[in-house]
């Protein structure tokens, strides 16, 4: 097996998983099926109509996306809090690095992402939005050299989530319909995607939740209470009926005399905003009796809300809240921030900066090559990492003080952990047995290989034996019986083997 | 160099012509030969690879991981071996032969597998004109060359090579 996740691999592992009939193959002959399922163009239409004016249509629709992700349009702060997000990933950069110091693979690496869509930030910005404001998340495509199965990848670039099409099948995951008509049925290693929270349910085909999908109703109540207020600044609508008791309504005219727009309808004047109806009757004194037909809740705290609704984007996002909300000042407000900065960093968009470092990492560069995000060069990172290796240093100089460790172990531990380099070990005395999500096996026993596998046009199957199979262990006897007879083979043919590779290569 | 896998073949070829396919025994004379062949073929392989003579101390005695390999290399055809016997009684001596012969052909793959690893794919796996490929890998420096040979391709020798070049995953 490769130090690259091989898609071949996976495919070959599906075949053995009940999930290989959750989908039918897809095919670049029947496109049509992919638009009329569950996900396509039909789901969205009852939506708003069958779940009231105000919800979104059902999940996995490309109506709701379209919706969800022109929300930035529809709030000031939401708009902010996304573009907070998007910068902070930009600004963070990324680095590579490479496992035997190949410039060239580096430099090529390199060249790569930052070619992403043309650009790394116009790209990481394009794609960010996406994954913020669509369920179907973000999708990058892997344009190779040639169609041939690994062949060179020429450069990644963003297709438009609106534009993609999950099919259901792990083969063929994505088709993209290209802005002048043409679909494409992508392969699974010529594409990625990167989706919040992808759903569960088989029928949702990868769908998820977005931040926009989360703060949804958020997003709608704030952008209310900002359209209210600013229609009632500017009276631009009707927001109540007033109705004036003892007044006439050439009385009022006279006193609401104002050169903005005014409507004389017969019966009332509107004024600012307000429908006031002057009521013929005389009374003693005048009274008003108001109609409201939009108004604020009573006790109803603005800044409240608004800090309540700005605490709930940066959960939404998966963001420090005090990026939004400042924290009152008081005793220890420099540590609270560390200390919430520090719970972040293993939370909220840290998955995303995951997903896009393994999907780099692992299924696009070659073997050696590493992503990361960041550049590393943040002063907290490097301090946190000291403080890390003096705690640990500190550890094992107790174990070996106390007879319970040897130097030369305090040595090995300290070479796996990280913290001295291996060209300090004569020979790793301790098992390395675990491996991080982002490291490759670099060094170490070359892995098995495959054997060679040349099918023979008449080969026969092996004839299977009818009834029950044999039993586990009869057949680990049988296999070991087989490799035995293999070795033997192998050494009485020795000699003779290592003539005729003589003779192949003309040696002597 | 170019020829170790065409003249690893042909040695292989030659020897399994040699047997009567109408005799009991066959069957362990087609064993020894696979055995000797992928062996050498990886052995030619590794000298070619660090550019040393076959005659050099390296192969007098073979590793535990090179066993382990050439193994695991040999087990393989030992397997396809046992499903042509099986069906050996249905056949003439002629359809014998010529599938007896498919086997010197595999030791093609076994070459290129040995010599370049951690490349994608090889001759005589995963393209349709199977154990007849004749095509081969070449490097310059840290690229490798899907090369075709002079011969009739099959789609997929045609698209890894339009796939040119390619690295190696280590």
């Amino acid at each position: 097996m490769s130090d690259q996740l091989s898609q071949a691999d996976i495919e070959a592992a599906r075949k053995r998983s009940v999930t290989r009939q959750d989908a039918i193959p897809a095919t670049a002959a029947a496109p049509f099926t992919i638009l009329m399922g569950p996900v396509g163009l039909l789901s969205g239409i009852p939506g708003i109509a069958q779940y009231g004016q105000f919800a979104l249509p059902p999940p996995g629709s490309i109506v709701r996306d379209r919706l969800l992700s022109q929300t930035p349009g529809f709030e000031t702060m939401w708009s902010a809090a996304i573009f907070k997000s998007i910068s902070k990933k930009i600004a963070q950069g990324f680095r590579i690095e490479d496992a035997d110091d190949s410039q060239r693979r580096i430099k090529q690496a390199q060249q790569l992402v930052l070619g992403y869509d043309g650009s790394y930030a116009s790209g990481l910005q394009r794609g960010m939005q996406d994954y913020l404001l669509t369920d179907m998340g973000m999708v990058v495509e892997k344009a190779r050299q040639s169609s041939a199965r690994g062949s060179r990848i020429a450069g990644l670039f963003h297709l438009d989530a609106l534009r993609c099409y999950p099919t259901g099948d792990p083969t063929k995951p994505i088709v993209y319909w290209s802005y002048y008509g043409g679909y494409h049925l992508l392969d699974a290693e010529d594409v990625i995607r990167i989706t919040d929270m992808p759903s569960p349910r088989v029928e949702l085909r990868g769908y998820g939740m977005c931040a926009a999908s989360r703060a949804w109703s958020t997003i709608l109540k704030l952008a209310a209470v900002e359209v209210y207020f600013r229609e009632k600044i500017t009276g631009t609508r009707n927001l109540a009926i007033h109705i004036v008791n003892g007044v006439s309504d050439k009385q009022m005219r006279e006193a609401l005399d104002s050169s903005e727009e005014m409507r004389n309808e017969r019966g009332f004047v509107l004024y600012k905003g307000s429908t006031i109806i002057p009521m013929i009757e005389m009374a003693a004194t005048p009274t008003v009796v108001t109609i409201p037909l939009a108004e604020v809740p009573d006790g109803f705290d603005v800044n409240e809300e608004r800090t309540d609704a700005y605490r709930r984007y940066a959960h939404s996002i998966g963001m420090n809240v005090e990026e939004f909300v400042p924290a009152p000042a008081g005793l220890n407000t420099g540590l609270s921030t560390q200390i919430r900065d520090e719970g972040i960093a293993g939370q909220g968009m840290a998955a995303f900066d995951k997903n896009w470092e393994l999907a780099l990492t692992h299924t696009t560069l070659p073997g050696s090559t590493t992503f990361y995000m960041g550049t590393n060069e943040d002063w907290r990172d490097q301090k946190m990492k000291a403080d890390a290796q003096t705690a640990r240093a500190t550890m094992l100089k107790t174990y070996v003080d106390a007879g319970a460790l040897s130097p030369m172990q305090m040595l090995n531990a300290a070479v796996d952990a990280g913290d001295l380099d291996q060209a300090y070990l004569p020979k790793d005395a301790t098992e390395a047995g675990d491996i991080n999500d982002n490291e490759k096996l670099i060094s170490g026993e070359a892995q098995a290989r495959v054997p060679v596998l040349s099918p023979l046009p008449s080969t026969q199957p092996q004839v299977q034996q009818a009834g029950s199979a044999p039993p586990a262990g009869a057949i680990a006897q049988r296999r070991q019986k087989d490799a035995d007879e293999a070795e033997m083979l192998i050494d009485q043919e020795l000699e003779s083997a290592l003539d005729w590779a003589r003779k192949a290569r003309g040696d002597g | 160099m170019a020829d170790t896998p065409l003249n690893l073949h042909a040695l292989a070829l030659d020897a399994i012509q040699q047997i009567d396919f109408s005799a009991p025994g066959w069957s362990k004379q087609m064993e020894a030969i696979i055995a000797r062949a992928h062996t050498a073929a990886a052995m030619a392989a590794t000298a070619d690879r660090l550019g040393l003579p076959v005659d050099t101390g390296l192969f007098k005695g073979l590793s535990r991981a090179e066993r382990n390999e050439i193994k695991a290399l040999v087990q393989a055809q030992l397997d396809y071996l046992k499903g042509f016997v099986k069906a050996a009684p249905g056949m003439s001596e002629a359809q014998m032969k010529a599938r007896a012969a498919l086997y010197a052909a595999a030791t093609r793959g076994t070459y290129w597998k040995q010599r370049y690893t951690g490349l994608p794919f090889y001759p005589t796996e995963g393209s349709e004109c199977m154990a007849n490929c004749k095509c081969s890998w070449q490097q310059q420096g840290d690229d490798y060359y899907w090369t075709l040979h002079a011969a009739e391709h099959c789609p997929t020798c045609l698209s890894r090579e339009s796939g040119n070049p390619y690295q190696v995953k280590t």
